[in-house]
């Protein structure tokens, strides 16, 4: 069980709730692990963590564009790094879920969220503030979505 | 490991040098997942099989087509699925090489390979044999050039 940590808090009301809610669905993954893994329930567990994280990247990189935030190539780098990463993960589980080693993801996933969340996006901060009454506006329209296109 | 042996042979000289290194690439791969900790030398070892693995497919798939074996549509999808699964490989290792279980991976591709070369690869042995001279000539060029490119007609892609 993993607990949220307000040091992680952003003060962006859309990207913390996404933020806790990727807490949340790593909760699940961990105890569907530690209640010795059936691989079906993984396998969901995982796959709702990828679609929930990219639906978040989405929102992240479309509010990061919105106020100009020069850092924003490298930080979508590191979301598709993740993303394409854990799309290989959920494949391989898929076809043989011996393949992975499952609870070598929990550890990895947790450490990402927590390093990522700590780092990188707490380096966009200043800059979504300077926009804030932007950034308010736009969040409005990317909660609840999940397939955002610009 | 796999053992090369008489009944994964189909006959076809170049296709059965493919499976030989094929089966000792994989098996070289078998062995570092067993005892090897330096992961650059995994990589390249996944790598080759890679590469390898998709130029032996390009030629088996050139040969099916200009034998018109008919099954070569399913036999293509089950190229592109293993395919898939190397590739797959390689990226999560390049994330983060812990999360890959090497010993079962190198199960699994072995046990792929040895039943594809020993049952659907089976499937074309009649087809190429009643083609042999058509599969002569291009295996000739399909060994001197490894990366031999063929366009493939458009209504015959498989995607
Ligand atoms: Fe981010
Ligand atoms: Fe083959
Ligand atoms: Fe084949």
């Amino acid at each position: 069980m993993i607990y949220w940590d307000p040091k992680l808090e952003t003060g962006i009301a859309v990207i913390d709730e996404d933020h806790k809610t990727l807490f949340g669905l790593l909760n699940a993954l961990l105890r569907i692990i530690d209640d010795g893994e059936k691989a079906d329930d993984a396998a969901l567990a995982i796959a709702a963590l990828n679609d929930y994280a990219t639906g978040h990247f989405k929102r992240e990189e479309a509010l990061m564009l919105l106020c100009g935030y020069p850092g924003q190539d490298r930080h979508e780098r590191d979301h598709n790094a993740f993303r394409q990463g854990m799309k290989s993960l959920q494949h391989l589980f898929s076809i043989n879920a011996g393949m992975v080693n499952l609870r070598g993801v929990s550890d990895f996933l947790l450490n990402w969220l927590q390093q990522h969340i700590a780092v990188s996006d707490r380096a966009y901060v200043p800059k979504m503030q300077e926009s804030s009454a932007l950034i308010a506006k736009a969040s409005e329209n990317l909660i609840s979505c999940t397939s955002f296109d610009l | 490991m796999i053992s090369w042996n008489e009944t994964l042979s189909t006959g076809i000289d170049v296709i059965d040098d493919d499976h030989k290194f094929l089966i000792s690439l994989i098996n070289q791969f078998a062995e570092l997942a067993e005892h090897c900790e330096d992961l650059a030398q995994i990589s390249i070892a996944v790598g080759a099989l890679n590469e390898y693995v998709l130029n032996h497919f390009r030629r088996e798939e050139i040969l099916m087509m200009v034998c018109t074996y008919s099954e070569r549509r399913q036999h293509q999808r089950e190229h592109k699925a293993f395919t898939d699964i190397v590739d797959s490989l390689q990226q999560l290792y390049r994330l983060r090489p812990r999360l890959v279980n090497l010993r079962e991976v190198a199960i699994f591709l072995s046990d792929w390979l040895n039943s594809h070369i020993a049952v659907s690869d089976q499937g074309y042995v009649a087809q190429m044999r009643a083609h042999k001279s058509l599969v002569d000539t291009v295996s000739t060029n399909l060994r001197d050039d490894v990366n031999f490119r063929f366009d493939e007609p458009d209504h015959l892609r498989v995607s």
